[in-house]
Parts: structure tokens; C-alpha cells; sequence
């Protein structure tokens, strides 16, 4: 089988995988931080002494910034970290991902991925097999079965996904790569198709 | 290039049809050390194919960086070492030191922008042209990137990128490199100076001053626009009666490729002669 070129072999380009990478770190950020500003600090706004004849610093309220159980300015709030990325960038830094997995020789098409039973020591000897190798990531086509889900489950160092599912982070993340004949399809057909606007 | 990729170099029993699950299993046996792996743990290029096992890896975590690296925040108020403690880079007491003055504002003294006179007015009708030079033309000429012996338009000189990305009313040609012309060009831009229309004419060729509009310029440039928009290229328009004179003729659609008009003009001079 002959990959598409225009799919396995783009030439590297560092910066945009960068930029996806940052972009796919970023959009997973729960954003749920919180502190409370001078407003929303329990406590009242009265002044605590009066301004002139008490030795002490003149103070306004016993909530501003500098107080122990005071306010926090410019403190985090809950926010989406999100950013934006053109469509045909996360296309090609995909495109730059699996062609430097490929340009490395550490992409392994297979037929298909069916196992005949869950057995994970099968699984385990056949990655000891392989060499040089420490995180595999499985990429079946349309939705894995289950001899397959549960022989990996335990593994920390295989994942399986379906081919939807790849994703430039994941591919960098897993130094080898494992794609069914039908993962391979499905992944050139998404590839040529045009981005609908 | 497309590049066969690693179960191509399999034994061939992978690549017939994948067997039925109740015969002998078809993942472990079938991917026996011998076959891929053994051209993965192949020393550098031994393969056929000419594919390079790498010790290092071509793209992971940990070596990614963006083209330009980014600039640090100025963080003020946040210590000695930093630079920008203290005073934060206001200096010593003052108003400017305690709040914002406004931007512009000279203490009191008319501000420089109100001591300066307004001056013109913006004319909406305006042309600009790009310039490019004739040394320019003959170097492109040179390097082969422009036939000489076909009309040089105003699209040809874009395409070739004579004068840039932006052509703003047309393409204005100017003398500077004027002595590297020395063969008969024939050019339709929008205007000349003195020097390089007689620099031009000298060698042997022609110039003409064509007028395009702005549609007219944008049908001449990238005539696939329209096709894309499933409109037909518009007519070339005549030029507004205070531009008749300075330009020769109409600009043609889409770009023409031989100087018709010109040698039209010159068959009939040399008729009625």
C-alpha cells in the first residue's frame, strides 16, 4: 500500500505543530479559577478609625489588598483559555505529525487491529517486541471493539483511538504509531476533503 | 513524493485479506520480529527504500518552538533585580509619578499640535502608481523570467513581481537602470516618465500608456476571480475626460499579447505618408 503523499510526506514544520500543540493544550484548560475582588469580599466598607488622631496608618476599609483576609487585585477569574487556530493550520500540523512519524519509521500500518481475545500479556510481549519504543498509540478506523479496548485498558503506555480521535498532541506524545489499513482511509479521505465554510 | 510506507515491506502473507478470527490469531504471529521490526532495528539506510532509522526523533514534546520567540511581559513594581522596582520607571515625586497626565499635554503651553497650521486636503480622486524601473525589466529579462519578445502588460510585470504584491492604480515606468535596455521591448503600463519612454523608444521599441479603472485592473490581474464568481470579464472602460490626455488607449481584456494598436498607428502614419 502507497501512503498519499500529500498526507505522510509535507515537510516538517516545527512552528505550526507548536502553535497546534498550544492550541489543543490551551482549549482542554478548565478555566475555573476564582478569588474574590474588594466587592466581593465579605466584610463591611466602614471606615475602621478615624482618619487623623489615632496613631495608626490611615485605612479606608480593613478588606483592600494589603489586609490578611483581604482582596486580591487583578486576580484570576474564571475565563476559557481558548484560542483560535485557522482550520487549514490544525489540517497541516496533523498532516506534519504523521509525516515525521512516518519519516522517522515509526509508523506501522496493519491490516486490521481485531484481536481474538483480551488478553493483555498478548499485547505486552508484542510492544517488548518491538525496539526502541516506549509509547504506542493504536489508530483504528470506525469504532474499536472490545478484545481491544480491554487488552490495552491496563496499559499506561498504549492507547487506542479511534481515527476521528487523532490528534497532533496524541501522535506527539506516543512515539510510535499504529494505524489499521481503514484508519489510513479514513485519514487521507478526511484530508482531501475541502474544509466546509 | 509518495513514499511506500512499512508493510509494503512485510512478508507478503500480510497483505492478502485478513483472516477469519477463528483461525490462528492474526496480529501477534503476523507481525514476527523478522519483518517490520527487523527493518526498524536495521542499522542506518539498510533498507531498499532508502529509509534512514533515526536514533533521534524527526518532531516530540519537548522540541517544539514557534518562529519567533515570545517577548517577556515588562513586570514593574516587582522587585530590585528586576529593574522595574520601586518607582516602576517614573522616576522620582510629581504628577506624572502619582497618576496619568494626559497624552499631548504641555504643562499649559500650546501643545505642538495646536501650534502647527493645518495644511491641504486629501484628494479622493488621486491616482498612485507603482513605479519599476527599466533595470529592473532588463534584469528580469535576463534572468529569463520575461519573454521580450511578447507584449509586457501590467499583469505580466505582477506575475514576475516586478513591482510587489499591491498594484494601486497601475504601473508607472521609470529610468532608473535605463542604459540596460538595449533590445526592442514592447510595454503597455499606465504611465512613463521622459527619460525611460526615450530610453525604450531609443533601443527599438514602444510604450503605451493604457488606462485601466479599477475593475478593469482587477479583470487584467486576476481574471480567475471572475471565473470563480461566474461573472463574465468586464468591457475596458474609456478613461474620464481629465485623463484622456494622458493616457493612449484603452486598456484590453483580458491581457493582450501582441501590441496590435500601436502597429496599426504605424502602418497608417506610414500609409498616409
Amino acid at each position: 500500500m502507497v501512503l498519499a503523499g500529500d498526507v505522510f510526506d509535507v515537510p516538517i514544520r516545527k512552528d505550526i505543530v507548536h502553535r497546534v500543540v498550544r492550541w489543543q493544550l490551551a482549549k482542554r484548560q478548565q478555566g475555573t479559577h476564582s478569588t474574590k475582588t474588594i466587592s466581593e469580599v465579605s466584610g463591611t466598607g466602614r471606615k475602621p478609625w478615624q482618619q487623623k488622631g489615632t496613631g495608626r496608618a490611615r485605612h479606608g476599609t480593613l478588606r483592600g489588598p494589603q489586609f490578611r483576609g483581604g482582596a486580591t487585585m487583578h486576580g484570576p477569574k474564571p475565563r476559557s483559555h481558548a484560542i483560535k487556530i485557522n482550520k487549514k493550520v490544525r489540517r497541516l500540523g496533523l498532516k506534519v505529525a504523521l509525516s515525521a512519524r512516518a519519516g522517522e519509521g515509526k509508523l506501522l500500518v496493519l491490516d486490521d487491529l481485531e484481536l481474538p481475545t483480551h488478553k493483555t500479556k498478548n499485547i505486552v510481549s508484542y510492544v517488548k517486541q518491538m525496539d526502541n519504543t516506549k509509547k504506542v498509540l493504536l489508530v483504528d478506523g470506525g469504532p474499536i471493539d472490545e478484545n481491544l479496548k480491554l487488552a490495552t485498558q491496563n496499559l499506561h503506555y498504549v492507547n487506542v483511538l479511534p481515527s476521528i480521535g487523532l490528534n497532533v498532541y496524541s501522535i506527539l506524545l506516543h512515539d510510535t504509531l499504529v494505524m489499521s489499513r481503514d484508519a489510513v482511509n479514513r485519514i487521507v479521505e478526511r484530508m482531501h476533503a475541502p474544509i466546509n465554510r | 513524493m509518495i513514499r511506500s510506507k512499512l508493510s509494503s515491506l512485510l512478508s507478503p502473507h500480510l497483505l492478502r485479506p485478513a483472516t477469519p478470527i477463528n483461525s490462528t490469531r492474526q496480529f501477534i504471529p503476523s507481525l514476527r520480529p523478522p519483518s517490520p521490526l527487523q527493518h526498524l532495528t536495521n542499522p542506518r539506510g539498510g533498507s531498499s527504500w532508502g529509509e534512514v532509522f533515526r536514533s533521534y526523533s524527526l518532531l516530540s514534546l519537548n522540541d517544539l518552538r514557534d518562529k519567533q520567540p515570545k517577548k517577556q511581559k515588562k513586570r514593574k513594581g516587582r522587585g530590585i533585580g528586576s529593574g522595574l522596582g520601586k518607582t516602576a520607571g517614573r522616576g522620582h515625586k510629581g504628577q506624572k509619578a502619582r497618576g496619568t497626565m494626559k497624552y499631548g499635554f504641555e504643562g499649559g503651553q500650546t501643545p505642538m499640535r495646536r501650534r502647527l497650521p493645518k495644511r491641504g486636503f486629501k484628494n479622493p480622486f488621486s491616482l498612485t502608481f507603482q513605479p519599476v524601473g527599466l533595470g529592473k525589466i532588463a534584469k528580469l529579462i535576463n534572468a529569463g523570467k520575461i519573454d521580450s519578445s511578447e507584449l509586457i502588460t501590467m499583469k505580466t510585470l505582477k506575475d514576475v513581481g516586478a513591482i510587489g504584491k499591491q498594484i494601486k492604480d497601475g504601473v508607472r515606468l521609470m529610468g532608473r537602470g535605463a542604459e540596460q535596455i538595449q533590445w526592442p521591448i514592447h510595454l503597455e503600463v499606465s504611465r512613463v516618465t521622459v527619460r525611460a519612454k526615450e530610453a525604450v523608444e531609443a533601443a527599438g521599441g514602444s510604450v503605451q500608456k493604457v488606462y485601466y479603472n479599477k475593475l478593469g485592473l482587477k479583470a487584467l490581474i486576476k481574471p480567475e476571480w471572475f471565473e470563480k464568481k461566474g461573472r463574465l470579464l468586464p468591457k475596458p472602460a474609456r478613461p474620464p475626460p481629465k485623463q484622456g490626455d494622458k493616457v493612449d488607449s484603452i486598456g484590453r481584456l483580458p491581457a493582450p499579447t501582441k501590441p496590435i494598436p500601436f502597429i496599426a498607428v504605424e502602418k497608417e502614419e506610414a500609409l498616409s505618408i
